[in-house]
């Protein structure tokens, strides 16, 4: 796959093959890069994951357009991860204060704080959402399927039962939220993907 | 209204389909509800729902990802022992080769020694097909020999003052069926030297053949190639199937 045909699959709500691609090309180079810097295989695996997601989100939010080879882009936010994990480590250690700054990536060490904690605080959420109700809602809201549609996959009545269904669900998430300050914080700078 | 109208006003304003001003006045009869918090947590669920769903797939093809490189990682930590076992298929390819080609070298040498030409060439003589000169009556050499008694055919033998072709031929096939290759030559020898001097071929073919099992047994292999030779060059010779050319070329390889 070329890096084109990888960026516009990463836009589409299956993108498997991208990441096979993205894998199968990158993956032990940034485990490399993460192993000599004073990580570990494990680390490296954690950081090229994160750079995925990183990547993944800035495609879909339209900030990454391929100006830069994907290659060069995962590496320099691998890069960055990592020296802000680093840092995260030391700071647990000495109980420094942390400080914002930009990096070669044009993220900032807060936008890496907030990616890594909302993976954490979406897993806490939606591990309170029973499995219909995720299969529904990313059913709508991602995979952006019509309620029509949605009626073949499941074992409602009907498009009325089926919405109320929804409803109830998306009620649930939305207090799940609410209830968490710093999720809804972190999700209000945060575009829908295009 | 109720919360599924609303969610498809809010869905509606999600995908663009209407404004936020339209919701609004939509809600607006309803004071319970405030249409800035509802915008706003719809969003941050429709965000929330969306990103799940990437981190999730992500994830997911990273586990599987990880657990097939554990599978097939052991290549690289394991190369060594990979190796290891290359080595070990090679030594045990080369063990097998070593034991066919040592085997069949072995069983060559057994085959082209003396010892091994002899076994491969040998037939014993069958009387049945002795084309009978008239029965020695004074002794029981017959008998003796088609009951393979071949002591007494050499005490029989033995004791004679006179001896015909058939006798000396019964006695030197005794000798060489009792490990007496010198005597069993003589009596070959003498057969052969006789018919030569009187013009005939009594139990010459069966001379010449077991003269030359008794040089292969003497591990004279000059003599039995020069024997051997003239029974495979004679199409005729009662023996002749018996000695092939790959008999005499290992023969040669010996001699």
């Amino acid at each position: 796959m070329t890096n084109q045909e990888i960026i516009d699959e990463l836009k589409q709500p299956e993108f498997d093959q991208a990441l096979r691609a993205l894998y199968s090309l990158y993956f032990e180079n940034i485990v490399s890069q993460v192993v000599a810097n004073g990580g570990n295989r494990d680390d490296g695996a954690d950081i090229f994951q994160d750079a995925i997601l990183v990547l993944v989100e800035k495609v879909r939010t339209g900030k990454f357009r391929g100006e830069s080879s994907v290659k060069t882009f995962l590496s320099a936010i691998a890069r960055n991860l990592w020296l802000f994990e680093l840092r995260t480590r030391d700071r647990r250690k000495n109980r420094e204060m942390s400080y914002s700054r930009s990096t070669e990536s044009g993220i900032t060490e807060i936008e890496y704080g907030l990616q890594k904690d909302n993976k954490q605080y979406l897993d806490e959420l939606f591990g309170q959402i029973v499995a219909v109700c995720k299969r529904i809602l990313q059913g709508f809201y991602y995979e952006e399927k019509s309620m029509k549609d949605l009626l073949t996959e499941f074992d409602f009545e009907n498009e009325q039962v089926l919405r109320n269904k929804k409803s109830k669900c998306m009620k649930k998430v939305k207090e799940l939220l609410l209830s968490n300050k710093s999720l809804m914080e972190n999700l209000k700078p945060l575009s829908l993907y295009e | 209204m109720n919360n599924p109208d609303i969610d498809s006003l809010l869905d509606d304003l999600l995908k663009g389909s209407i404004s936020a001003e339209v919701l609004k006045k939509e809600l607006e009869d309803d004071p319970l509800i405030n249409p800035d918090t509802e915008i706003e947590a719809h969003f941050a669920a429709a965000k929330a729902i969306r990103r799940y769903a990437v981190v999730s797939k992500v994830q997911s093809f990273h586990r599987s990802f990880l657990d097939e490189l554990s599978t097939s990682s052991p290549v690289q930590p394991e190369s060594p022992v990979r190796k290891m076992d290359l080595l070990k298929w090679t030594m045990r390819v080369a063990a097998v080769f070593f034991i066919v080609i040592g085997g069949w070298l072995a069983f060559e040498y057994n085959q082209n020694s003396s010892t091994g030409i002899y076994k491969e060439i040998y037939q014993p003589y069958n009387l049945n097909t002795d084309r009978g000169i008239g029965d020695i009556s004074a002794h029981n050499m017959v008998q003796d020999f088609k009951e393979l008694k071949f002591d007494k055919v050499i005490e029989a033998f033995e004791e004679l003052e006179k001896s015909n072709q058939r006798e000396k031929f019964l006695a030197g096939y005794s000798y060489l069926e009792t490990g007496n290759f010198g005597k069993a030559i003589i009596q070959f020898n003498e057969i052969l030297a006789d018919n030569k001097e009187q013009g005939q071929r009594l139990y010459n073919d069966e001379a010449e053949y077991y003269l030359g099992l008794s040089y292969l047994k003497l591990h004279d292999i000059s003599k039995a190639i020069d024997i051997l030779e003239k029974i495979q060059s004679n199409p005729d010779h009662t023996f002749h199937e018996k000695v092939t050319k790959w008999t005499l070329r290992k023969l040669k390889w010996l001699n």
